[in-house]
């Protein structure tokens, strides 16, 4: 059974975020990356479906530049079997729709069985790109999958509604899965993974060579980058706890109208 | 060229989510700027008593998918229905809530329609013929303004609890019924619901959240939140980090990895106010911060603070709203 996992590459998330001189771009360069945390849970649950079934293949799709192979050599490392890099600067405008226009590209070029992602990157949380490969292969989506089985015809996962009931849920095995934290928790690498990441193989690939053109890539511009205006002063309230209490819900009562 | 915008009213229990008045609210304003109809679209059934509380947004048509098939949200039974009333239809405009149907539904349905899409918008305006979307992007450290570049349908989810709810005078719409046509082979079925633990209001719905940080040290601590949170009407969260104490569940978790929520008040105890967590709370519209370090970065987001111990001031706080 051959497993796709995307593996993206994201800034840290304790990076300040720095503007163009434009404001029309965010600035990476110099700036600390990782692998995206929820990728990283979509890899151990793929490791974990190898460990209970010798078939299984992992091939890995990351989309970025030359540094991108950090992340990659990181998901060999953990014990993914095959990387697939598709080459490609930051400055190049790709949006969610391209995205998955080219990880379709390498699900039909690999012959993948299931995609298995994370339901969201921690830059953009756009919680797009997993149901939008799935729309255009007409495959099985689950999202926020918090439990994963496989058996013999079908896919069967949990996740959580937004009333925090429990949704079981039965798909075919051509699937698409978007996993949330709390799946799982992603093994450290080994020093012998790491010794042999280094000899596994990177395919590097361009968007030419999966048929793709740099117009089809993105249907978005972005206008302007801002950050948030300050907050206001914070009113601290003084006095010992019973007086500080007293004064916060009169305010929240009265001034706030909030209770 | 009629220029129609159709909004994805969610609903559930056979009632109208309070995120539909939201997005009407958003719908309206937004078929005034290009100057066209708002049309709604409703999945579900039971629904028809109800249609009367959407007079008072300007709605001219809603379309009513009904069936029995229809009751609980799944993606494999919604998406092929609504993705041929838009084939059929062609707004120009089709907006959604960034919600977990929003998230399920709307990038599948873009990608099936071959057009893009902006998720979690706090805006969306209609300016000289471009459609501009506003989101937050980076754990909301950063905005962004994007336009859309290239032909319509243009496809947006808002963020859920970022807009008021405005009515106008109340009008009329007519109701067309769509026939809902189940697909014979679907992806995937939905087997089973289990409810949640608790019966609790979800924290990204509750107007009130009370949110607890790792200096409450254990479960136990956490109960005066409960007990605040019962006399309020509101619901408990907690931080990153109190959740891998084992002081409470992943499920309250709010922040960049865990669930954001958008209440109109956001009380939290003990909570550092690390980026990753304010990434989760600070669409609050007030926010109240009790922690015993007035160093903490929280107090830079929080509107009201209180410095000192964190138990004891729950506790005073809680004889105040009891008396």
């Amino acid at each position: 059974m051959r497993i796709g996992v995307c593996i993206k590459e994201v800034l840290d998330t304790n990076c300040s975020i720095r503007l163009n001189l434009s404001n029309n771009r965010v600035a990476t360069e110099g700036q600390k990356h990782i692998v995206n945390p929820y990728d990283e849970f979509a890899l151990e649950e793929a490791l974990r479906l190898k460990e209970k079934n010798s078939d299984v293949e992992i091939i890995t799709f990351t989309i970025g530049p030359e540094r991108a192979r950090e992340s990659i050599y990181a998901a060999l490392a953990a014990g993914a079997d095959n990387a697939l890099h598709v080459v490609m600067e930051d400055s190049i405008l790709i949006d969610s729709l391209g995205i998955a226009l080219i990880i379709q590209k390498l699900i039909e070029k690999e012959k993948i069985d299931m995609l298995l992602l994370g339901e969201q990157s921690t830059d953009y949380s756009s919680h797009e790109v997993g149901p939008m490969v799935a729309g255009l292969l007409g495959w099985a989506q689950a999202m926020g999958v918090s439990k994963l089985e496989i058996n013999m015809e079908s896919v069967l996962v949990s996740r959580e509604t937004e009333e925090s009931n429990i949704e079981i849920i039965k798909l075919n095995k051509s699937c698409i899965i978007g996993v949330t934290k709390g799946i799982n928790v992603p093994r450290y690498a080994t020093l012998k993974g790491i010794m042999s990441a280094r000899k596994k193989n990177i395919i590097r690939l361009q968007i030419e060579d999966l048929g793709l053109n740099n117009t089809e890539l993105t249907g978005l511009e972005n206008e302007k980058f801002f950050y948030p205006p300050e907050k206001g002063n914070c009113t601290l309230i003084e006095g010992d706890p019973k007086e500080a209490a007293a004064e916060l819900v009169r305010i929240l009562k009265f001034e706030e109208r909030l209770l | 060229m009629n220029r129609v915008t159709l909004l994805f009213l969610e609903s559930g229990n056979r009632n109208f989510k309070k995120s539909a008045f939201e997005l009407a609210t958003i719908g309206m304003n937004l078929a005034a700027d290009c100057r066209g109809e708002l049309h709604a679209v409703i999945m579900g059934c039971g629904l028809e008593s109800k249609l009367d509380e959407l007079k008072c947004f300007g709605i001219s048509k809603i379309y009513y998918i009904e069936s029995a098939e229809l009751e609980y949200f799944h993606v494999h039974t919604y998406a092929p229905a609504l993705f041929t009333l838009i084939k059929e239809i062609q707004p120009y405009i089709v907006l959604g809530m960034s919600s977990v149907i929003g998230k399920d539904l709307f990038p599948r349905l873009s990608a099936m329609l071959g057009v893009t899409m902006v998720s979690d918008c706090i805006n969306i305006e209609c300016n000289n013929n471009s459609i501009i979307a506003t989101r937050p992007v980076y754990s909301g450290k950063v905005f962004v303004k994007t336009r859309f570049t290239k032909g319509a349908p243009y496809i947006a989810t808002l963020r859920v609890n970022s807009a008021e709810i405005n009515k106008i005078e109340s009008s009329g719409f007519e109701v067309k019924k769509i026939q809902f046509i189940k697909i014979e082979k679907q992806q995937g079925v939905l087997l089973e619901i289990k409810e949640g633990e608790k019966k609790k209001i979800g924290i990204t719905q509750a107007d009130i959240v009370v949110s607890g940080g790792r200096a409450l040290k254990n479960s136990n601590d956490f109960s005066i939140l409960y007990e605040i949170a019962d006399i309020v009407g509101g619901a408990v969260a907690a931080s990153r980090a109190a959740v891998d104490a084992g002081c409470a569940s992943y499920d309250m978790q709010v922040g960049q990895t865990g669930k954001t929520v958008s209440p109109k008040l956001y009380v939290c105890f003990g909570i550092s106010g690390a980026v990753q967590h304010m990434a989760g709370a600070n669409g609050s519209k007030l926010i109240v911060a009790v922690n015993k370090d007035p160093d903490a970065p929280i107090f830079k987001y929080a509107d009201y603070g209180i410095i000192g111990d964190v138990y004891e001031i729950a506790h005073e706080i809680k004889k105040m709203l009891n008396s």
